[in-house]
């Protein structure tokens, strides 16, 4: 008997072509029968990690000035006077490039979040639920970008 | 986490400019108040932290070649700490000077 996966040695060592052959073709051929034809579909994984990682990106990069002049800058009286007058502020927001700017910045953040969350509550919290938790977390983060959108159109 | 409640924020912000003169105005005065500094100290420091954290792993993660020479992390995490001051200045113009 040889070892499984290898192919049989003939008379002196040498192995013969129908020996490789036969072997060969049991271990490469896939075997026949039911399954073999099933499709497997793209899983959505990658996207909620490119989502994942461009959040994590534009909250690293961008949301700590828009929190500091938002936030703070203008309660402590840090900013000019007419800075967020009404004129100004939907004269800027109404601009659709602001208005698409605007859009990434609120979404990403809350996909990034959806996320993050939902491997807490896995990891973190000990939880299971796997189909509810990322229904709950994805479905919150796609509201939240439903929301926005709404909110930049009527502005 | 954190900046999930800046997305918030925002989006209040925006949903009190869409609604008028007379919204947009009270939701500033609630910005003028304690709670809403209070809440964006707590958000500043977490995002703070959120963005060391990121570069950190950036710089471990990316790996840029020059032919066969690679880039030290410390020059990846220089060009992010740059590239965050640009972006930051940018927003800040933009969102405080432009247009006045």
């Amino acid at each position: 008997m040889t070892a499984e996966g290898e192919p049989p040695a003939g008379p002196g060592g040498q192995v013969s072509l129908g020996e490789v052959l036969e072997t060969s073709d049991r271990l490469e051929v896939l075997p026949r029968g039911r399954g073999r034809l099933r499709l497997r579909l793209p899983s959505p994984e990658p996207f909620a990690w490119a989502l994942f990682s461009a959040g994590g990106f534009v909250a690293a990069v961008l949301v700590p000035v828009h929190v500091a002049i938002l936030g703070i800058a203008f309660a402590a009286g840090w900013l000019p006077d007419d800075a967020f007058s009404y004129e100004r502020i939907h004269r800027l927001a109404n601009n659709p490039l602001t208005k698409l700017y605007l859009l990434a910045l609120i979404a990403l953040p809350l996909f990034h979040w959806a996320h993050r969350f939902r491997f807490a509550i896995h990891h973190q919290f000990g939880i299971g639920l796997k189909r509810l938790v990322a229904v709950g977390c994805y479905g919150s983060a796609l509201a939240g970008t439903a929301v926005a959108a709404w909110v930049l159109i009527r502005i | 986490m954190f900046a999930a409640g800046f997305s918030v924020l925002m989006l209040a912000f925006l949903l009190s400019l869409s609604r008028g003169k007379q919204a947009y105005e009270g939701f500033l005065r609630w910005l003028d108040g304690p709670w809403a500094v209070a809440v964006s100290v707590l958000i500043l420091a977490a995002v703070l932290y959120h963005t060391a954290t990121w570069f950190r792993l950036t710089t471990h993660i990316v790996e840029i070649r020059f032919g066969r020479r690679v880039a030290p992390g410390a020059a990846i995490g220089g060009a992010l700490v740059a590239a965050w001051i640009v972006a930051s200045a940018v927003v800040a113009y933009f969102h405080v000077w432009f247009w006045r």
